[in-house]
């Protein structure tokens, strides 16, 4: 059943304008992202600040936060994510296909949820990400993305896979 | 748009989640300290780390206590299997209880032969720690006697004293021999005392049987020795 969603949501598509092909050098915008993983179904809220670095590449820092349950352990993670994408192709301004690499750091907190233990740590590693954006108008898209990450220092598990769905705007 | 949803689908259909709950991952089962506190359970049972094996004679009871330790305050206890059992001398089925508190049990049954049981304890996590019990009922064991002749001779040449040594079967259990039956040739004595003292008519070969019998009226096989020469 979560699959089924999450595949539903990143092609529930309208558009960006900042399909990659009308990006210039120096455009920033922001985005914000709501989701969930695969194993479980939490909540993830993500913003993020991009700056086009040229029409093929675009760099991005996010912040995230991550909640959830798996089976009796309660986790609220916060995560810092710089990354860098690539644009594949576009099609006709409207559509874009995005791929990119990025970092991620931050903090697992876990709690349990049949007794009173925490247990909290830093954690570190990357990601890749796949995401295609589709234009709504001149200043506002949509995008739809999956990113696999990896982390070191994690008791929740190293592996874990997230899809979002959100909009970005142009700030200029 | 066909190749990108088959794209995307592939991405999805390779990713990997292995997330892991990490509180009941690191958590272990607890741990029991059984102390059979009564002495005769002491010397009959077996404990082989978390199974006790034991007799037990019809009408008694098996004593203990139990403290179980764990990480986590609370624990379920569950009895399950023959017999009644009570805790700290209410009758106990499934209870949660508190970990390091020390529990006397009583355990009863009126099934002779083999009686299982168990005590399960489970802890927050789902992690169990079982306790096996077997305990084997039996009614009553019938003693088990040995006789000799030794000469005495003072009152007559043919002055005898048969001499029988065994114990009840179940002396262990409180069982005991409260007299014994001599019969030599077609004379019969039933005497209390284990040793019994007798002038043969005269020099020939006679017939001698011993038995005895327990607080369960119940008599030993007879000891029989044919055409015994005096």
């Amino acid at each position: 059943m979560n699959k089924i969603f999450l595949i539903c949501c990143c092609f529930f598509l309208i558009g960006e304008i900042q399909a990659q092909g009308n990006l210039v050098k120096g455009s920033r915008f922001i985005s914000v992202k709501y989701g969930a993983s695969k194993y479980s179904f939490p909540r993830f809220v993500q913003g993020e600040l991009g700056f086009c670095l040229n029409r093929k590449f675009v760099s991005r820092i996010g912040i995230g936060y991550e909640g959830g349950n798996v089976d009796n352990t309660r986790f609220n993670n916060v995560y810092l994510t710089p990354d860098l994408i690539y644009n594949i192709f576009s099609y006709h301004n409207k559509f874009s296909l995005n791929f990119g690499l990025g970092a991620v750091g931050g903090t697992e907190n876990l709690e349990s949820r049949v007794e009173k233990n925490w247990n909290s740590s830093l954690i570190y590693g990357g990601r890749g990400i796949a995401e295609i954006e589709y234009c709504i108008s001149q200043k506002v898209s949509l995008k739809g993305e999956f990113s696999q990450w990896y982390v070191n220092n994690s008791d929740l598990g190293n592996l874990f896979f997230l899809g979002t769905i959100g909009f970005s705007f142009l700030i200029n | 748009m066909k190749h990108l949803t088959i794209l995307f689908c592939l991405i999805f259909l390779f990713s990997c989640d292995k997330r892991k709950d990490f509180f009941t991952n690191q958590n272990i089962p607890s741990t029991g300290y059984l102390k059979l506190t009564d002495p005769l359970n002491s010397l009959t049972s077996t404990i082989n780390g978390n199974s006790v094996i034991d007799t037990l004679k019809l009408g008694q009871s098996f004593t203990f206590t139990f403290q179980i330790t764990d990480e986590n305050q609370y624990l379920n206890l569950k009895f399950d299997g023959d017999g009644e059992l009570k805790m700290d001398g209410a009758s106990f089925t499934q209870n949660d209880i508190t970990r390091n508190d020390k529990h006397s049990f009583v355990w009863t049954s009126n099934l002779i032969g083999d009686n299982n049981f168990q005590l399960i304890f489970k802890d927050k996590y789902g992690a169990e720690t079982i306790y096996n019990y077997k305990i084997i009922i039996f009614k009553n064991r019938i003693p088990k006697i040995s006789w000799l002749i030794k000469d005495i001779g003072i009152l007559s040449p043919y002055e005898k004293e048969i001499d029988v040594s065994g114990l009840d079967g179940d002396d262990l259990y409180g069982g005991k021999i409260i007299y014994y039956q001599y019969i030599i040739n077609q004379d019969t004595t039933l005497f209390t005392g284990n040793k019994m003292k007798y002038i043969f008519p005269g020099q020939g070969l006679y017939n001698i049987s011993v038995r005895a019998k327990d607080n369960d009226d119940e008599w030993s096989d007879p000891v029989i020795i044919s055409n015994y020469p005096i």
